[in-house]
């Protein structure tokens, strides 16, 4: 096999040249170090602050009962709801109060299924539908299905510091690294002691703010600690808010067998 | 009378050529006549439809509605609407008056999502109103309270759906939160509207009502008047009637969408008109003005036994007047005639109109009007009349001699 290799006359290099060179190579691979250093830092702290807020908001099981508060320019209405919750995949959601009752929203790893007693059939939600509201609320059936982690979808950046609710928070910017996501952009604010997100921002890929959800209150069960109370406020609607409560959580309850299921959701 | 005698001689001495003007005239003339009974005919149909579908002749609304209608405030709704309609019903100056909800819903079909217009109504009441089952192409009408519905044609081509399918349908209620529920389809109906056709659905109020959570409310109540009633007077009296309701009460053209369709549609088919009538008018001008300068030679003899400028344009003017006469009422009759048979049997536009949303039935009935019939005519007859003058004249003053010279 032919190889190429470079001659240099013997007579050319010099020991104090050689020493000059090598200086030359230990200067450049120092900046360099020291240039990415920080980089590098950040990033793998600003990925250790979205799992870690991660950890916190998922359990192995829960089941919650909740509230929707939904505020808009013709006034305040209510739906009360029970969710049952396994991971980050798997949920079932469904509303008790009298407008609603027997509606179910079950997400599975993949898909968004809506189940209504009123209809026959049970819907699968997909592409444009998935933007629609639940309710009538300022959460849309898209933005209950990130069933990912944030670090499958997001390249996450440490962008700055900030205090929210006299807590003192890290921003991590969140840019897209799949096409198929709900937002190209999000910033989260996340508690530097707690990890619980503060705040979040959702954006679309012009730059326009789409979504604020601001955490107003927590809860604090089995060591972890995650938003009791969250204020959503979709910017494309005007004078709109919308609150989720938790009521109550039973984090690690035993969820009934099949609950998951499509067979269960029409039952 | 001796230059009439003559006039009337001289059309029966070339009888081909006046009964060929005549044609001419005739031809123009049923046209026109004909083009404005259609354009007429295309008008009442505007004007039902939008009264029929969209605003009735006055509209009942909550009164913030309109403002918001944007963002489909059902909850903004009439309540106890079935109560306010009996009150409306009983007023001298209402002939129908129906309940009705419009809203939107999505229909899922595979992995896509469809906007459907809803129209929920009582199909007892919608027959007195607009004669729904005329409207029917296949199957039946709803049962009241059911779970059935009637579809736009063009919405179950587009679906691949066909009678006895179901659609399930997700709407906002009025308690602005959300509801889903399903429909059999039971009968297909022939909206006038393309985007009615495309996405209408339509259902028992009273089913509607329950999927909505509306209770007995609704969201409008649409009113047809007697005709010995005044529109204005009606609506004041009306709205006095139902004040204290939180509600308005308006006339169709307040109804930006209702008048805005039935503007445009005069001024386009006036346009029509005018355009028409202009070039039917270069077709009497022309046929008048050959059958003159044909008879240069004739003129120059009439100027040589010794009859004046006046007399020989009299006698030429009278001419075109009978021809033009008996031409205009061969056509009056023959567009009267067209009118009358298509106003019965009507005219089948489907393929005219390829699916466009102008809000005109497939089906048009053209229809007479007097003023129509009488201004056509009379136009006829004094743009034959008209147009002898000038060259009559012309070739009256050609000297004699050389007037019999004139190839």
């Amino acid at each position: 096999m032919n190889t190429y290799q470079k001659i240099i006359p013997a007579q050319k290099i010099t020991p104090a040249r050689q020493d000059k060179h090598r200086l030359t190579v230990y200067r450049c691979v120092l900046m360099g170090v020291l240039l990415c250093t920080p980089l590098l830092v950040a990033a793998q702290t600003a990925e250790q602050f979205v799992r870690n807020l991660e950890a916190n908001q998922t359990h192995d099981t829960s089941f919650i009962e909740g509230r929707i508060l939904v505020t808009d320019r013709f006034g305040e209405r209510a739906s009360e709801f029970i969710s049952y919750n396994r991971g980050s995949e798997e949920s079932l959601l469904e509303f008790t109060s009298a407008a609603e009752r027997g509606q179910k929203v079950l997400r599975t790893a993949n898909e968004i299924y809506l189940y209504y007693p009123d209809a026959s059939e049970i819907i699968r939600l997909q592409g444009a539908a998935l933007r629609e509201s639940l309710v009538g609320s300022d959460v849309s059936y898209e933005d209950v299905t990130g069933n990912r982690g944030y670090l499958d979808d997001y390249r996450a950046v440490i962008v700055g510091e900030d205090v929210v609710a006299d807590r003192p928070s890290t921003i991590v910017e969140l840019t897209a690294i799949t096409d198929d996501i709900a937002y190209p952009l999000q910033r989260l604010w996340i508690d530097n002691t707690d990890y619980v997100l503060l705040k979040s921002e959702q954006y679309a890929l012009s730059g326009k703010l789409l979504k604020v959800s601001e955490t107003k209150e927590t809860i604090r069960q089995k060591g972890k600690i995650f938003p009791g109370r969250i204020t959503i406020s979709d910017k494309l609607k005007r004078n709109s808010q919308t609150d989720v409560v938790i009521i109550s959580i039973d984090i690690d309850a035993s969820l009934p067998r099949g609950i998951f299921s499509l067979e269960e959701l029409s039952f | 009378m001796h230059l009439l005698n003559m006039a009337t001689r001289n059309i029966w001495r070339n009888t081909r050529r006046s009964i060929l003007s005549a044609i001419a005239i005739a031809i123009s003339v049923a046209a026109i006549i004909f083009l404005f009974g259609l354009l007429r005919g295309l008008e009442d149909d505007v004007s039902l439809n939008v009264q029929n579908f969209i605003s009735g002749e006055l509209r009942v609304r909550h009164v913030d509605f309109d403002t918001y209608e944007h963002l489909s405030p059902l909850h903004l709704a009439i309540p106890n609407a079935d109560e306010m309609r009996a009150t409306i019903q009983n007023h001298p100056a209402v002939r129908n008056a129906v309940v009705r909800i419009p809203f939107n819903g999505l229909y899922f079909q595979d992995d896509d999502t469809f906007g459907i217009e809803v129209l929920a109504g009582d199909f007892a009441e919608e027959e007195r109103y607009l004669n729904i089952s005329n409207l029917l192409l296949d199957g039946r009408l709803p049962q009241d309270n059911t779970n059935e519905a009637v579809v736009g044609s063009e919405l179950l081509k587009r679906f691949g759906l066909s009678v006895g399918d179901q659609m399930t349908l997700l709407v906002t209620t009025f308690a602005r939160s959300s509801n889903a529920f399903t429909v059999r389809i039971v009968g297909v109906i022939d909206f006038p509207y393309a985007s009615l056709s495309r996405n209408a659905v339509m259902l028992p109020l009273a089913r509607a009502q329950r999927y909505l959570r509306a209770g007995s409310a609704a969201t409008e109540i649409l009113i047809k008047l007697t005709d010995r009633y005044d529109t204005e007077q009606a609506q004041d009296e009306l709205t006095r009637l139902l004040s204290g309701e939180n509600i308005s009460v308006k006339h169709w053209s307040e109804v930006s969408s209702a008048a805005g369709i039935l503007r445009s549609s005069r001024i386009s088919y006036l346009i029509m008109g005018l355009v028409f009538l202009l070039l039917s008018s270069t077709v009497i001008v022309n046929t008048t003005m050959m059958v003159i300068y044909e008879r240069v030679q004739e003129i120059g003899m009439l100027g040589a036994i010794g009859m004046s400028l006046r007399q020989i344009v009299r006698l030429f003017y009278i001419e075109a007047l009978c021809i033009g006469g008996l031409g205009a009422l061969v056509g009056l009759l023959i567009g009267a005639g067209m009118n009358g048979y298509f106003g019965y049997a009507g005219l089948d536009l489907t393929a005219q109109l390829g699916g466009a949303d102008l809000g005109i039935s497939n089906i048009v009935y053209p229809r007479n009007t007097f003023a129509s019939m009488a201004g056509v005519f009379c136009y006829a007859m004094i743009i034959s009349g008209i147009t002898t003058l000038l060259p009559t004249r012309r070739c009256a003053k050609i000297r004699p001699v050389d007037a019999l010279r004139h190839d």
